[in-house]
């Protein structure tokens, strides 16, 4: 076992399979690097993440309570072009609310064991980008204070909301993501909230982690039940993971605005939702791995996985932009094709050009182990993921600008609380993240464990770690 | 309507607090200083201080303010004929933007709200122009005078009238030094009381000031020896007409009826059976009558004159035989490039060739010898009482020009000068000086509507009535003669011009006794009958009589043969041409907010005038294009223009279809006072670059950037070639020669994208066979109705007034130029402006009116996630305001992109700003609110009140007749291009229409099966000019 090093990316599985833990392997040292930084002083560089997210978060606040007071009209829409930062925001945050589910259900199914050291993470990151997306179809309506007739309550007008309306879909669609990713995420962190209360030093912390961890004691029982519902959210949200984004787009593919209606949109927001998940996950855990000393949890290994599949969806999301291209073409329709043409030549051809440079060719540089095994190069090309997922979305959008009638043609610029409203939700999202970071375990410790070789008393016996691990685990944390 | 009930007219009030004070009877949604919160100056303590309640008083305190304890007040003698909430019309003569138009105005509960065409003066026709259907908001303008200023300090009416009497007491001596000035206003009892006046004061001086004056007109008609007259024509029986320079469809004197005459001569049976009128358009810059013209030729104003005179002597190549005394005219030869040439052949041809039925018109803008060589023309071609006839003008009085006014002024011969409703401070001619010139006289006073340039600088002021609020009687342009009666009392104390003149005439009766008097002593027999009959109908049975002239073409050849031919305009001298503006007029509509954000027919320009010229002029001048992204957002540079040391600054608009080196400069902009839309830095003031009033158009002009650059508020793109080459392959406005649509009656549908059999859907009968697109509710027998439109591209102009009259009618706030240049405007109905063919400096220009199309399949109303937008079982796609969240989703799928979102509390601002504003709304239609979306209903307030009334005064079936009413956009239209009713009475007119080849649907290839559908453009060009 070439635990020695801290580069488990080269291994030959020929000979062997590679380690996805490094370092000391012991269940107690597990426990102790994730429970760590929960225990001890928070380093410096979380207060300033924290504060920065709070300043955001704060100026959220503002631009909603002006919005609100106001009206949509602060922002840079018009007609044409009725929908603007606000959805774009929503899609972009959805998307990335991808990854996490993605990664802890969709792996999680196909016995993907490396998900373990990444999935509490990414599904905290989904969560809270699921809130952050959930602000904008929230607060973009012109009359914020009847939202509740989206639902489909009983009322004495015996008005039903419109279902034949994908803004409909969509409010079922995400809102279901969202229970069922929080219930996921919470159902997996029983037993690490459960290990936080024992370790618990203070009666507040004991009291909190003790009402939160359910009354886990790690019996047999418990870990069955565990496990059996674990299984069940993961089958549930795996469909959910396909259908949310392909929701989402029904915004765009029904209605029949040129360049909106596309039959391709489902299955192509879907690669795109799980490149720009993964692209955030990066984004995040790069920084994260290195500030609380986790390089051996999070590992090179994982980190060049997930770039694989960012290498994957990229390509993906480039050939639909391609397809795009073919299909208005072949339908010999002239509004059609204007719009893609007018997409990558027209007013917003620099919006465009940003998407593909950052969608299509960044990802390519994952070709090489070299560039895909560097963090620094894996930090930069997330970025660059995150800045053309979110040009993607304005891209589409913003083909509202030249639609059928050449008379209304106009353009769309945001203002100032456009953008003050999209830093908010950074706010929001960096406040939530930084506060997961401080109070919960970032790793999910019992699964971490399961992987690991010790948890397996037979040599080579990966194929039936299953329940006797996370027991073993368990009983020696 | 009696002098007595209208006393009924007066403004309806809730309580006597409300009535004193409007703004607490208002329940307030927001508090005190939350509308002024997105201007940009937001003090950071209010702005700290808002956000600090706002999540409390978003959706808290709403819902807890203790509203007024209100009473309301039933009359307690109900006048005769009156049910409260039920509407009732009056006929009425409005002299408005130069034209006097007989017209029915709405009243609501004695609120004048709406103004309708009066079907039987002829006048009108039943079509109206933009100008009378803004002047219900010119009349509820909170800018307008309230009270008489002395030296521009707040003083009463009664100190105003008195110092009136006292000036007057001082020249009881004859009257010298007394100078009265007038407009232009054909009104009979008016002309008879000056005449009383200039019989008292003999050596009294009256002089006309009036942009709208047909000054050039007049002299055009005495030059041929016709004195005090004017010409009309009758399009109804013209084959060919020729425009030189007349904008006779637009701004001119008599647009109304001659749009209507026109277009009845291109009507869709008329097209279809391959005769229609043919209109040649020869002028400097796109009007609409240019841009209706069949045959458009663009020339320099100063070449008109050449061109006509070359059109006379190829008349007579032509074998048109000149009337004696004329004959040189005909063998003159005219230097003249080669277009000119070729377009005077053919012109002259056609003319020739339909004799008798063929008419030239000359515009105001040109000189009188042009006037007097049409009418020659006219006569040669035996059109005189055909294609037109002659009119006496309303005399009584003979009045001198403005020019005389400020040379009198000048010279200190005036010593008071009394100002009837003009104001010639700010709209004389830059060349008279008249603020100068008015400031030597030592008592002027100024009887104005609003408190405006003039006001602020003569000795006193007194308020005017509106027109809507006093007596008086109009001398229409075409001769008949009608009562103008008011509708309701005045809302500040004011007078009326009619009553300030019968005071100088020493009568100090009211208005009604001043016209009741007048008549009673013109009209013989049963007085009372005459008087109440046409009050009634609006107009006075017997019309004026003709004019038979004794032509004398003497003075008008010699004139003629000094002339030497005009040189065309050059890059160093460029040719300043005057307009009035589509909007504006000459400024007097400068207050109207609809009228500013009314987008121009040819530019779409809003809320600002600029100086048009072609874009080859722009490039040989290096003035900038714009942005050229089709922004509407226009980025212009300002020019300092100079003709004869006079200068103004302006900003540069280029427009196709201006001559070559002309720069067309609208007036009406750059006003310093009368109100707070006119004088909010809105456009640029012209009037000091001209030169005299009867001066249309300026050569030798300079242009010179000033560096500076300026955003111009369009509502459609400006880069307009671009973006009618991508649009090129777009078949959303057809259209056809009539030669092509005759030989092949199936070109119109052949643009189809898709053939109807292959658009079946979910709604089609399911027995197989395919029966064409069925109406989706047309065989429901609970549903008889089915209302439909058609909109005939052949007829109409692009005038604007269905924009106008849907805003009168259904309640549009305005939203400012800030918000225009966002791409914010509300209007429901728009008119999309297309610019056609290769050459980006003389294309063609073709104006589709766009609304909500009532789509049977209709996109918006899928995808409302709270189905705030649903069909209506008449098939028509409602709105229910109440219901809407705002989500915008359906304006998105909209193809048409003809819904609009109150992203602001739009009418709440403009209560705030304009309390007298909410007696002008129609209380049959909703005042929407912030955040939700809305757009033409095909007014279904007005198909509501016909189903009421079909139901009470019907058959007993409940079925409204055909022609019972119609759409504001529809009755308001001069041209009769739009057409609504029921579709699903096969021999209704709009099925009727349906039914012809000319019928289109845009978009068709959506399966939209849009309710509202279009009969393609057909014109009729003269293919010797291509």
């Amino acid at each position: 076992m070439a635990s020695a090093g801290m580069d488990n990316s080269n291994f030959d599985p020929l000979d062997e399979r590679a380690p996805l833990v490094l370092g000391e392997q012991t269940f107690s040292a597990i426990t102790e690097a994730v429970a760590r930084p929960i225990e001890s002083a928070a380093p410096k560089i979380w207060y300033i993440i924290l504060g920065i997210g709070l300043l955001l978060l704060a100026n959220l606040g503002i631009s909603i309570g002006y919005l609100f007071w106001q009206g949509t009209g602060i922002w840079g829409l018009n007609i044409p072009v009725a929908w603007g930062w606000a959805i774009v925001n929503f899609v972009f945050w959805i998307g990335i609310g991808h990854a996490g589910t993605l990664i802890s259900a969709v792996l999680y199914l196909l016995r993907q064991k490396w998900r373990t050291s990444i999935n509490r993470a990414a599904e905290a990151m989904t969560l809270f980008a699921v809130v952050c997306a959930l602000v904008f179809p929230t607060i973009h309506v012109g009359r914020v204070w009847l939202l509740y007739w989206f639902a489909p309550l009983p009322n004495q007008m015996a008005m039903w909301p419109n279902f034949r309306s994908p803004l409909l879909w969509d409010f079922f669609a995400v809102s279901t993501y969202g229970t069922v990713s929080l219930l996921f995420w919470y159902t997996g962190l029983v037993p690490d909230l459960a290990t936080m209360r024992d370790r618990s030093k203070t009666a507040l912390s004991k009291a909190l982690y003790g009402f939160f961890s359910l009354g886990w004691r790690g019996s047999n029982r418990h870990w069955q039940h565990y496990e059996r519902a674990y299984l069940l959210l993961a089958s549930l949200s795996m469909p959910l993971v396909l259908s949310v984004h392909s929701i989402v787009s029904f915004d765009f593919a029904t209605s029949q605005v040129p360049g909106w209606h596309t039959t391709i949109f489902p299955p192509y927001f879907v690669a795109g939702a799980i490149f720009s998940g993964f692209g955030m996950v990066l984004t995040l855990l790069i920084p994260c791995r290195v500030i609380y000393k986790l390089e051996h949890i999070i590992t090179i290994r994982h980190l060049e996985n997930m770039a694989k599949v960012v290498l994957l969806t990229g390509t993906l999301v480039g050939y639909a932009y391609a397809m795009e291209f073919f299909i208005a073409w072949y339908s010999g329709n002239t509004y059609e094709q204007f719009a893609f043409i007018n997409r990558a030549f027209g007013n917003y051809w620099w919006a465009y050009w940003t998407m593909i440079t950052c969608n299509v060719i960044t990802p390519q540089l994952f070709w090489s182990k070299k560039l895909r095994t560097n963090t620094t190069v894996l930090f930069i090309a997330s970025i660059f993921v995150n800045i053309g997922m979110w040009f993607e979305r304005f891209v589409i959008t913003i083909t509202l600008s030249r639609d059928f009638l050449p008379s209304s043609w106009d353009t769309y610029s945001p203002t100032y609380w456009d953008i003050s409203t999209f830093l908010g939700t950074f706010g929001l999202f960096f406040t939530l993240f930084a506060l997961f970071l401080r109070f919960v375990p970032q790793v999910a410790i019992a699964e971490v464990k399961s992987v690991m070789p010790i948890a397996d008393p037979h040599h080579h016996g990966d194929h039936h770690g299953g329940e006797s691990a996370h027991e073993g685990a368990h009983a020696h944390g | 309507m009696t002098k007595g009930s209208v006393k009924n007219g007066q403004p309806q009030w809730r309580s006597l607090s409300s009535r004193t004070n409007p703004d607490q009877g208002s329940v307030r949604e927001f508090p005190e200083g939350a509308e002024n919160l997105e201007l940009d100056g937001v003090s950071r303590r209010q702005f700290m201080a808002i956000m600090g309640a706002s999540t409390a008083l978003a959706g808290g305190l709403t819902g807890c303010m203790r509203k007024e304890v209100e009473y309301i007040l039933p009359y307690s003698r109900r006048p005769e004929d009156q049910a409260d909430g039920e509407a009732r019309y009056f006929a009425t003569n409005l002299h408005v933007g130069g034209v006097a138009l007989g017209l029915l105005v709405k009243s609501q509960d004695g609120r004048p709200s709406k103004v309708e065409g009066n079907k039987e003066h002829p006048s009108s026709g039943g079509g109206t122009n933009v100008f009378a259907q803004a002047t219900v908001l010119d009349l509820y303008d909170p800018d307008r005078s309230r009270h008489a200023l002395k030296a521009g300090a707040a003083s009463t009416l009664e100190e105003a009238l008195a110092a009136v009497d006292a000036a007057l007491v001082g020249h009881k001596d004859g009257g010298q030094g007394l100078a009265i000035v007038i407009d232009s206003k054909p009104s009979p009892t008016n002309r008879v009381l000056l005449a009383s006046v200039a019989k008292r004061y003999a050596a009294a001086q009256i002089y006309t000031h009036d942009n709208a004056d047909q000054a050039n007109t007049r002299e055009g008609m005495a030059l041929v020896g016709v004195a005090s007259s004017h010409p009309v024509y009758d399009l109804s029986v013209a084959d060919v007409v020729v425009s030189l320079d007349a904008d006779f469809m637009g701004t001119g004197v008599d647009a109304v009826r001659l749009t209507r005459q026109f277009a009845g001569r291109r009507k869709p049976e008329a097209a279809k059976a391959g005769d229609i009128n043919r209109l040649y358009a020869i002028e400097p810059a796109f009007t609409v009558t240019g841009a209706t013209a069949d045959n458009r030729l663009q020339v320099a104003a100063s070449q008109v004159g050449t061109f006509a005179r070359l059109l006379a002597s190829k008349l007579a190549a032509s074998g048109v035989t000149l009337p004696a005394g004329a004959e040189a005219l005909g063998g003159a030869a005219v230097q003249a490039d080669e277009t000119l040439t070729k377009w005077a052949d053919a012109v002259a041809k056609d003319l020739a060739a339909k004799r008798g039925t063929s008419l030239i018109i000359v515009g105001e803008r040109q000189p009188a010898w042009v006037h007097g060589l049409a009418h020659l023309m006219n006569v040669a071609l035996d059109g005189l009482n055909k294609t037109f006839s002659i009119q006496p003008d309303v005399g009584m009085v003979q009045t001198q020009n403005s020019e005389k006014l400020a040379d009198a002024l000048n010279k200190g011969e005036i010593k008071t000068l009394i100002l009837v409703g003009v104001n010639p401070v700010y709209d004389a001619p830059g060349a008279l000086n008249f603020g100068q010139a008015l400031a030597k006289a030592p008592l002027s006073i100024h009887l104005g509507y609003h408190p405006d340039e003039t006001a602020k600088a003569a000795s006193w002021h007194i308020p005017m009535s509106h027109a809507l609020e006093s007596w008086g009687d109009l001398l229409s342009w075409d001769g008949t003669l009608g009562i103008q009666q008011p509708l309701i009392a005045p809302l500040f104390e004011s007078v009326s011009d009619l009553e300030l003149i019968g005071r100088l005439a020493g009568k100090s009766g009211s208005g009604y006794d001043l016209v009741r008097d007048q008549w009673q002593s013109a009209i013989p027999g049963d007085f009372e009958t005459a008087w109440r009959r046409s009050l009634h109908s609006g107009k006075f049975a017997t019309p004026t009589g003709s004019v038979s002239p004794d032509w004398d073409w003497a003075p008008l050849s010699a004139q003629v043969a000094k002339l030497t031919t005009a040189p065309a305009p050059t890059k160093a001298a460029l040719e300043a041409v005057f307009a009035l503006d589509n909007k504006t007029y000459d400024g007097r509509f400068a207050n109207n907010a609809w009228l500013q954000e009314l987008p121009d027919p040819v530019t779409k320009l809003t809320w600002d005038n600029a100086a048009m010229v072609s874009p080859k002029t722009a490039r040989e001048l290096g003035l900038r294009f714009g942005s050229g992204d089709d922004t509407g957002k226009e980025s212009s540079d300002i020019v300092k223009l100079t003709v004869d040391g006079r200068e103004v600054t302006i900003a540069v608009l280029v427009t196709p279809g201006v001559a070559d080196f002309t720069i067309l400069v609208p007036m009406g902009y750059g006003r310093s006072f009368g109100g707070r839309v006119a004088a909010e830095k809105v456009g640029f003031n012209t009037h000091p670059l001209r030169s005299s009033m009867t001066t249309g158009f300026l050569a030798g002009a300079t242009v010179a950037k000033s560096g500076d650059s300026y955003l111009l508020a369009l509502t459609q793109d400006h880069n307009t070639m671009r973006g009618d080459s991508e649009a090129a392959d777009r078949p959303i406005l057809r259209h056809a020669e009539i030669e092509e649509f005759k030989k092949n009656p199936k070109v119109i549908a052949e643009h189809d994208l898709m053939k109807p059999e292959d658009l079946e859907s979910l709604w089609d009968k399911s027995d197989g066979e395919f029966t064409g697109p069925p109406m989706k509710y047309m065989d429901n027998k609970d549903y008889p109705h089915q209302w439909g439109m058609v909109i005939d591209l052949t007829s109409c102009t692009g005038c604007n007034v269905c924009t106008i009259a849907c805003q009168a009618e259904n309640n549009i706030p305005v939203v400012g130029k800030e918000r225009v240049l966002n791409g914010r405007e509300m209007h429901w109905i728009r008119l999309d402006r297309y610019f056609v063919g290769d050459d980006e400096n003389s294309p063609k220009l073709m104006t589709q009116p766009m609304g909500c199309a009532h789509c049977e399949t209709a996109p918006c109303e899928q995808v409302c996630p709270v189905a705030a937008t649903v069909h209506g079982p008449e098939g028509t796609n409602d709105m229910a305001y109440n219901r809407c969240v705002g989500t915008r989703y359906c304006s998105n799928n909209c193809p048409l992109k003809v819904r609009r979102f109150n992203f602001f509390n739009y009418n709440k601002e403009a209560d705030t700003s304009n309390e007298l504003l909410r007696m002008q709304r129609n209380n049959n239609v909703t005042v929407r609110f912030r955040g939700v979306m809305e757009k033409c209903t095909y007014c279904s307030q007005r198909v509501s009140a016909a189903h009421i009334n079909a139901k009470v005064n019907g058959k007993g079936d409940g079925m409204i007749q055909e022609g019972a009413f119609t759409s504001a956009c529809a009755q308001a239209c001069p041209a009769e291009a739009i057409t609504f009713g029921n579709v699903a009475a096969p021999d209704s007119r709009v099925s009727v229409l349906k039914k012809m080849d000319q019928n289109y649907a845009v978009l068709e290839w959506l399966n939209l099966r849009p309710r509202t559908t279009y009969l393609a453009k057909i014109s009729n060009p003269n293919p010797e000019l291509g």
